[in-house]
Formats: C-alpha cells, structure tokens, sequence
C-alpha cells in the first residue's frame, strides 16, 4: 500500500513549474487540489478525459426508451383514448404528441444521471466530509498528492519535493475537527 | 329620468352578419327544391387526374375511431322551435346549472349549458359590405325576421376542445358523447377558446356554495333541490352540456339487469323530454330504426351547425321554412279590409 503524502505550494506557477520536474525523478504525482481551477493542470498530472459525456449519453438513451416505452404502454396499448377523433391505433400516428414527453425525459436522465455519477465518482454525497489535506486550499494554498510506493523513502521523496519548490510536506492529511 | 342602466343579457348581438348561421328558406322555395337552403358545403378533392367534389363531412385525414354499441345525438328542428326557453330552464333544473346573477351574466359568465340564439334579419346587403364597413349589417331591420337557434355542445367527434387539453379531461366516449373529467380539469380553458359553438362554461367562483352568489344552492334547504346524480361542480373547473349522461346511463343499466336492448325512447335528454313543440329529438345513430337515423337527411333539410368546419358533431339541425307567402296574403287581405 503506498503512502501518500502532500506537497503545500504557495502558488500555482511554481506547481506547474514543480509537477514536470518531479515526473522526471519517478515521483508519481495523482492529483492537486487549489483554491481556482488550473488551466492545463490536467495534462500535467496526466488526467485522463473524463468519461462523464459518454455516460451522459446512455443516461440520455436510456430516458427516451422509457419515454417511449411509457407514451406506448399508457396511451396506446393499455388505455387507448379517443381525443378529438384523432387516430391513435398505430404508435407512429401519435409520436409527434409525444415528442414533449420524450425530450423531458431525455434530459431528466441525462442531467440526474450524471450529476449523481459525478458525486458518486467523487465519493461526494449527502453527509460525507470532503477529504480536504489542508485547510487552506479554499484560500491560497495549492496541494500536490503524491504516492510513495516504499515506505521508508518518505523522507527522501518529501526532501524532493521541497527542493522543486514546495513550501511544505505534510506527511498525513490536516482534516478539520 | 336621466339614468343609465346595464342591462344583463347574454346575447348583445342581433344579427347573422350575413353569413347563413341558421339556415332557412321559404316554403315556395323548399317545395321546388327540399335541399334549399340547405345546400352542402363541397370540397374539391383531387381523384388521382380528376377533382370530384365531396360533402365536408365525407372528407377526413383521420383513420375513423370504433363507435360502440350506441351512437347518441340529436337533432333539432329550428321549424318548431319557438324560442320559449323551456329547454334551458330543463336544462338548468336537470344538470345542478349554477344560476349566477345579473352581475355575473354582465361579465358574459352565465353557466347555462344551452342557449337558445335569436337572430333578426338584417336589411343590409352582405355583399355591399365586404369591404370591411359591417357597422350596417348588425343593425336589424325596422320588422325583422326573427330565428331562433337552441345551441348545446355539438358533441363533435372531431372535437376541437378535446385536443387542446393539456390534461385530457375532456375526451371521447366510445358513444360518441365528448366527456368532461371534472376532477381533472385544471381550468386553463383553452377548450372554451378552442370551441366554435361557445358552449362550454367556466366556473369562476363555487355559485353552487358561495355567499356571495345567493341563489338558493347554498343553504340546506335549497340543495335539496339538486339532482342527486348529477354532480355539483366546484370552482376552476370547465362544464358543459353533457347529453344528460346520468340518463343514458341509467337506460342502460336498467336495460342491462332486465337482459335487452335499450329500447327506443327509453332514455331521453331533459331539454328533448321538455320541448312543448317536440323541436329537439335524442336518439340512436346505430339503431336502424331510430327517429333520428331517419331525420337525418342531409340531402333534404339537415344540415350541421357551422358544417364547413367539418369537425363532425352529433347533433344536427333541420332548416327553418317560412311560409312567407301566406303571411303576405294575411298582410295584403289586412290591408284592403282597412281601406
């Protein structure tokens, strides 16, 4: 199990300056946590694209499936009505009154679906605290997690990172009480 | 006496405004020709390289719904009407009508279920007034001819208010009835803006319990009036004429426990059961039989309230025939009599 420990930068540019470098000598950099997004931060710690959008998309397939299963089983398999005389013996002769309820339903599921796949990736739900290692990334700190595979290079790897330009390494996470 | 009144009434216009409305005839002109007045709308339909004309009702884009075992309708004769009331006034009684006051009428909120429309004659030519100056033409003449015309929901079976709900509380019954949900009805009223035949009712405030309106439905006493098998309904819900639904529905139960048909004439609407002159019939289309399958004769004087909308009611209206030739004999004989 490796270790993770916190590299504490005071501002971005010497994070951005810092992640590279360290990449060089084998430190493996999982993540950065700061008080504003980063812009080009995700490629240097080599996030991958997020496959939200795809999963969006089968949220989405999957609420115009049922909207249609739905507007076909209530209206004309189940409890057909004769409203204003206009033909409903055929699914296709409707489908254009449907349309509405699909389009809901389609956004209903694709917005739900992702935000709550998005809080569960983020192990982000009602009533979970946030892992946050130090206070003062909601101010003006920038955080580097970092992995260290053997335990007893801590040291060394922490020595590392503040000589690339970290402020401070916290060896375990500074958890509000 | 220099004073103002405003009267409460629930028709303020007088004349057809030269469109054919009501239709009517003389009975010179009905003898030679009994379709007079009567003559169809006709569309032209295109036949593959021919174009044939139809009659409006005989064109449709739609696939026909099935029409159960009974199809109701009506049908009224605007020769025996004679403008009395006592339809509405059955009517009201029949169906728990809210009355609402002379206030409420001002603000065009009667909640009658039918209505009889009383047209005079106009001497102004339509045709001279296409321009767009109609300010004649609703003016009627010094000794108008006078129409009167029972409306009531047409029961179209294309019905244009039932396809405006966004709720569908108003739909079609396999009978060909056009139904109210009222407990669905969320009162948007676009079904009133979307009928062509102005006979569907908002309740606006709760007449049928409201001191405000005290018109005798709000006391105990007074709601023991109430038909018990029509419901009362409450506010922000649409109503209309239901072609007495509660009476059908028990001819058919009755008819049901004994093991027949229901027979003809059993069930009958409170304004056709009331009519002095026998002006309005109720009936059934799918029974061959019926008094109103052999009314209904389009080719003579039947014909459907605005036809050309084609949106296919189930009741139908027979032309007026006037014999104007004997009253002209009565005016004439009157005259040499004086001098």
């Amino acid at each position: 199990m490796a270790k993770r420990i916190y590299g504490v930068f005071d501002d971005e540019e010497a994070l951005m300056h810092a992640i590279p470098l360290l990449k060089e000598k084998g430190v493996v950099c999982k993540d950065v946590q700061s008080p504003f997004p980063i812009h080009g931060i995700e490629s240097l710690i080599g996030v991958p694209r997020t496959r939200i959008s795809i999963a969006s998309f089968l949220y989405g397939l999957t609420g115009t499936s049922f909207a249609l299963w739905m507007t076909w089983y209530m209206m004309i398999y189940d409890w057909p009505i004769n409203i204003g005389g206009k033909p409903n013996m055929m699914f296709y002769m409707n489908l254009p009154a449907f349309i509405p309820v699909t389009f809901e339903l389609t956004v209903f599921c694709a917005a739900h679906g992702m935000a709550i796949t998005f809080l569960l990736r983020s192990k982000l739900l009602p009533g979970v605290t946030a892992p946050i290692p130090h206070p003062r990334i909601t101010d003006d700190k920038f955080i580097l997690h970092v992995d260290v595979k053997d335990e007893s290079k801590v040291n060394d790897v922490a020595a590392l990172i503040k000589s690339e330009g970290a402020s401070d390494v916290l060896l375990k996470s500074m958890q509000f009480s | 006496m220099d004073e103002d009144y405003l009267f409460a009434a629930t028709q303020t216009h007088h004349t057809m405004m030269g469109r054919a409305i009501v239709k009517e005839t003389t009975l010179e002109e009905f003898i030679k020709n009994p379709n007079a007045g009567n003559e169809p709308e006709l569309l032209e339909i295109k036949a593959g390289k021919d174009i044939k004309k139809e009659r409006t009702e005989n064109v449709t884009l739609w696939t026909e719904h099935e029409i159960g075992n009974h199809h109701w309708g009506l049908s009224i004769d605007l020769n025996s009407c004679i403008g009395c009331g006592a339809c509405v006034v059955a009517c009201t009684a029949e169906n728990n009508v809210s009355v609402v006051g002379k206030d409420e009428v001002r603000r065009s909120r009667e909640m009658h279920w039918m209505r009889i429309d009383r047209y005079y004659s106009s001497d102004a030519d339509p045709k001279e007034h296409q321009s767009g100056d109609n300010a004649l033409m609703e003016i009627p003449s010094d000794m108008p001819k006078v129409v009167y015309q029972p409306v009531m929901c047409q029961h179209c079976n294309h019905a244009p208010c039932e396809t405006v709900c966004p709720v569908i509380a108003t739909s079609h019954s396999s009978e060909g009835l056009n139904q109210m949900t009222y407990n669905r009805c969320v009162g948007t009223r676009y079904c009133a803006n979307n009928c062509p035949y102005k006979v569907r009712r908002f309740n606006w405030f709760q007449y049928s319990d409201n001191k405000d309106f005290d018109f005798n439905t709000n006391n105990d006493l007074g709601k023991m009036v109430l038909n018990p098998d029509v419901v009362v309904r409450s506010r922000g819900v649409m109503e209309k004429c239901s072609m007495c639904v509660q009476r059908i529905q028990e001819g058919k139960l009755n008819a049901k426990k004994e093991g027949r048909q229901v027979k003809e004439g059993e069930v009958n609407t409170a304004c056709a059961q009331t009519c002095p002159t026998q002006a309005i019939t109720f009936g059934d289309y799918n029974r061959k039989d019926s008094a109103i399958n052999t009314m209904w004769k389009p080719e003579e004087r039947s014909y459907h309230l605005l036809g050309e909308l084609n949106v296919q009611p189930n009741v139908f209206y027979q032309t007026k025939v006037r014999n104007v030739e004997e009253v002209a004999e009565v005016h004439t004989k009157g005259a040499e009599k004086h001098s």
